[in-house]
């Protein structure tokens, strides 16, 4: 799943947009409040998940659009470094979500130029120079290999 | 066939996230107004009335009750129609954002919107249906019995049409220039406003014109309470086959979308 803004149009609430998540994952609306409830729980929008997306922050968007992705079982995730958008509360949540994402033996894989979050996360590294593969090894020598060629 | 069959089978797997989009964005087009959704009858109906009399009164019509009933259907119809294809060619520079980002088929987007102009267009219908039957009481019962396949041949055409514009409108960006223009003509040569013998020795034009072809199906059958079936018939024979190649070139053109946008 790669996804970085909501279907919905910004002139729909972040409920409109979670509940249009879920009938385009599951194709039906059982068991979608206690997804809700994962999802505004773990985002911490509260009551603000009544309010139309264009009125969000890109810290609350950004947040939403983690928890929705984050709320259901997945084969695979393809994130970037965006997810770190919000509070440092935020961020250690999304990374104990990341980290049981991972453990329970699902694929991420993560686009960033930190060293650090991807040492936090990765084993494998993928280097792309102008939309071509031009490195494909462990997470240490691809980074080798990055900072050798590109810094 | 089989990536056709797969964009079918991808429609029909999210019609209910595609439908539920639809529906939100009409609910919050009319959020906080007293009267909703009515105002799309209610602003046709304003619109049947004003142009009822300002062209009844041009045209000298004898008979204004019939007058009412044929303009007011044949409008909200052109409506219909009308606002499908004009939204068309920027439809998929709207979705930019989504189509850079996501991997959802854009079919998905193309649904989406036909079926925010079929909702809105149903709204609007059956008020006016209701609003006119006042003056031709047969126009419900005629909606009710006979109109299922004209209005089948509408929605498939409001469909198949707008999705060909969306893929020249995103490659070629006059179109968006053009539609609206190539659209105010057409309704010009269409009899909506005017019946089809004034057009005097042009009427071989309404004969060609697809748009009227569809409009008058609809309306003839609802006002004259018959059904004229080769129209009907060969309407729907062609737009199972504008269906299918709308769908071919939306698949052909899908990996290109994401850099013309």
């Amino acid at each position: 799943m790669i996804q970085k803004s909501f279907i919905t149009s910004n002139e729909l609430s972040g409920l409109q947009a979670a509940k249009a998540h879920y009938l385009l994952v599951n194709g039906h609306l059982r068991g979608f409040q206690q997804f809700l409830d994962d999802v505004i729980n773990f985002s911490g929008l509260g009551d603000f998940i009544h309010l139309p997306v264009k009125s969000y922050s890109e810290g609350m968007g950004a947040r939403l659009l983690f928890s929705l992705l984050t709320g259901s079982q997945h084969e695979c995730l393809a994130l970037d470094e965006g997810f770190g958008a919000g509070d440092s509360s935020f961020y250690d949540k999304a990374e104990q979500r990341m980290r049981a994402f991972i453990e329970s033996a699902g694929t991420l894989i993560l686009a960033s130029h930190s060293d650090d979050l991807l040492r936090k996360f990765c084993t494998r590294g993928l280097v792309f120079d102008q939309g071509r593969i031009v490195c494909d090894s462990s997470l240490e020598e691809s980074l080798s290999y990055y900072h050798d060629t590109y810094c | 066939m089989t990536p056709i069959a797969d964009t079918i089978c991808y429609a029909w797997r999210s019609r209910r996230a595609w439908w539920f989009t639809a529906t939100a964005r009409t609910r919050a087009r009319f959020a906080r107004t007293l009267f909703g959704s009515f105002w799309l009858g209610i602003s046709n109906l304003f619109s049947i009335g004003v142009l009822a009399i300002v062209y009844g009164t041009v045209f000298k019509i004898e008979n204004f009750s019939t007058y009412v009933v044929f303009l007011g259907i044949g409008l909200t119809i052109w409506n219909g129609i009308s606002m499908a294809l004009g939204s068309a060619p920027t439809l998929f520079e709207h979705n930019a954002n989504h189509l850079h980002n996501t991997n959802i088929n854009p079919v998905f987007y193309t649904l989406e919107e036909w079926s925010f102009h079929v909702q809105t267009f149903l709204q609007s219908f059956i008020l006016i249906v209701l609003a006119l039957s006042f003056i031709q009481h047969s126009l419900i019962l005629n909606f009710l019995w006979l109109s299922w396949l004209p209005l089948l041949n509408l929605f498939a055409f409001m469909f198949w049409v707008p999705l060909i514009i969306c893929l020249l409108g995103a490659r070629y960006r006059d179109f968006y220039q053009l539609v609206p223009i190539v659209l105010q003509l057409v309704f010009l040569l269409s009899p909506i406003l005017y019946e089809k013998e004034r057009l005097g020795p042009l009427m071989w034009t309404a004969t060609f014109n697809p748009l009227y072809q569809i409009l008058s199906s609809l309306r003839d059958c609802l006002i004259a309470g018959q059904l004229q079936w080769t129209p009907v018939l060969s309407g729907l024979l062609i737009n199972i086959v504008g269906l299918l190649i709308s769908l071919w070139l939306l698949e052909k053109e899908r990996r290109h979308l994401p850099f013309l946008v």
